[in-house]
């Protein structure tokens, strides 16, 4: 499969088992404190294809990830409007459990964040684990984790070591494992290569649409060539009043890179500002 | 021009020594006294240093001889005792404070613990007196320990709370972002993260509750002879030192100064082992 021509491809085939999550954004607003960083916005991501949303500074595009799973909550001051439905299921309804939202939607970071005093085995087992996982299941979901993020081979024979003792894109590619070994029906990233070299990367980008096979991945970046490069559709936001960042443009990646329907996209795609 | 006023220079160079002569010298002088009490504890206790004195209890008042056997053993049990009162207490307020206590309630505990930091350790002494000596009818290493373990507790929550505020966000959120909640991500996440930060802040603080000798003068009191039992009297290193400091006889002064040196060496080998540990954690 060649690097630039995901765009322009349809769906991925569906594996029968995978989940048709749909992530349906509605009217989303939120603030942290009185400073509003996403505004008013409304938008259905579909199952099992790569979404990127792009965007200057400062235009809300990682708090927008951020509130699909209810990590905007975690912040101080941070306050929600609007609702995120995951399978047509309000996870911002009370009584729902941000925890258990988060074992559904999952998420990685901008920079990698393995947990420093635990083993690779460990930092990929402490989810299941959690959950209840033991023995030979354990043992199985961990390797398969690292085996789907392609890490098995580089670190199959040293599980026992800490997990820093491993380069800055493999410890993204661990915290990809950490992630799927929770089983998640969503996988956000939040901007997940911007710490990384250009060859780690394209390692995670090749990931990325591995996991879409299987999983929704919703990807935040600043790199436009890297949201042309993996994504299926692309949404675009700005936030031009203080106000708060507005989705301007959701499309397919091609319609937005090449044909964009509003001036403000083609100007931030074309690299007139941003 | 780099050679311009080369009197300004001098003038310059003269302060920068003068400076420099004066920080050292404070410097020495801070030092000074602390190898002055390490030397004179060697050279007066060292001599009064012998098997005997970690294998018998004190023979009859005025007569020489005999051991602090008592002391070493009470002060044991009265730190085993302390850690176990205070430290579950310390460790979850500085939980509490570090994790939760964000808001008013938080800012109050955090004062309050502050407060405890700073009552005189005589009038904690003075409380568990009238709360637990009282009530109980008897003096006890329970008092003792519980008198310890109040000194003990604000030092540990407070370096508790700041161990674990050093813990990275980005840590938390990792384990949230898992489906991990709050609560288990605290205490499988963020405090093992911060372990060897705690463990030092618990092994500092019993080193200052090991040498306290005011606390426990109406609390544990003191006692001739080796006992374990934490309803009666225990006897401790500091008490014994008092005790025979002020005592009239020789035989008691030379035993106070090993006793003197026993306990130094105890603190600082549990001070020199928590800052060894820090620095292990650090890394």
């Amino acid at each position: 499969m060649m690097a630039g021509d995901r765009a322009t491809q349809t769906p991925s085939p569906a594996t029968p088992s995978a989940p048709e999550a749909a992530v349906e954004v509605e009217r989303l607003s939120a603030w942290y404190g009185a400073t509003a960083a996403v505004r008013d916005v409304s938008l259905t991501i579909p199952a099992r294809q790569i979404t990127a949303i792009i965007g200057p500074s400062g235009c809300g595009k990682s708090t927008l990830l951020r509130c699909i799973n209810r990590m905007h909550e975690v912040a101080k001051g941070a306050r929600v409007e609007g609702t995120v439905r995951v399978d047509g299921e309000d996870i911002y309804a009370a009584g729902v459990d941000a925890a258990v939202v988060r074992e559904r939607i999952g998420m990685v970071f901008q920079r990698p964040n393995p947990f420093p005093t635990m083993s690779i085995w460990d930092n990929v087992g402490v989810g299941p684990r959690l959950l209840g996982m033991r023995g030979s299941v354990l043992s199985d979901v961990i390797e398969s984790s690292l085996r789907k993020s392609g890490l098995w081979d580089e670190v199959g024979a040293k599980l026992r070591t800490p997990a820093i003792e491993l380069s800055g894109g493999q410890q993204q590619r661990l915290c990809i494992a950490r992630c799927i070994a929770v089983k998640p029906e969503v996988i956000l990233m939040d901007e997940p290569c911007s710490a990384l070299d250009p060859i780690a990367t394209i390692r995670v980008e090749d990931l990325m649409r591995e996991l879409a096979r299987e999983y929704m991945v919703v990807i935040v970046t600043h790199n436009m060539h890297q949201a042309a490069r993996v994504s299926d559709k692309t949404a675009f936001m700005l936030a031009e009043d203080r106000d708060g960042g507005r989705l301007i443009e959701f499309d397919a990646t091609d319609s937005v890179f090449t044909g964009p329907a509003d001036r403000r996209t083609e100007e931030y795609v074309t690299g007139r500002f941003g | 021009m780099i050679a311009t006023s080369s009197r300004n220079r001098r003038r310059r160079k003269a302060i920068d020594t003068l400076a420099t002569a004066g920080i050292i010298g404070a410097g020495a002088g801070a030092i000074v006294p602390l190898f002055a009490i390490l030397i004179f504890l060697l050279l007066k206790g060292l001599p009064a240093l012998n098997l005997q004195l970690f294998t018998q209890n004190p023979g009859p008042t005025g007569v020489a001889g005999g051991g602090i056997q008592n002391s070493i053993v009470g002060t044991a049990v009265l730190m085993a005792l302390s850690l176990a009162i205070g430290l579950p207490f310390a460790i979850a307020t500085g939980v509490y404070l570090a994790e939760y206590g964000r808001g008013r309630v938080g800012f109050v505990v955090r004062f309050l613990v502050d407060v405890l930091a700073g009552i005189p350790s005589i009038t904690i002494g003075l409380f568990v007196y009238t709360v637990v000596v009282l009530r109980m009818g008897t003096f006890s290493a329970l008092a003792g320990g519980l008198a310890l373990a109040l000194i003990m507790v604000p030092i540990i929550s407070r370096v508790t709370e700041e161990m674990l505020l050093l813990v990275p966000q980005t840590m938390r959120e990792a384990s949230y972002a898992l489906g991990v909640p709050k609560w288990r991500t605290v205490l499988t996440i963020v405090v093992p993260a911060a372990r060897s930060g705690i463990m030092t802040g618990v092994i500092l603080a019993s080193a200052r509750a090991a040498g306290e000798a005011a606390p426990l003068l109406f609390t544990s009191l003191g006692n001739n002879f080796r006992s374990t039992s934490i309803t009666s009297p225990i006897d401790a290193l500091p008490l014994r030192i008092f005790t025979y400091a002020t005592g009239p006889f020789a035989y008691q002064h030379a035993q106070a100064w090993a006793a003197s040196f026993i306990l130094v060496a105890f603190v600082l080998v549990l001070s020199v082992s928590g800052r060894l540990l820090l620095l292990r954690g650090r890394r």
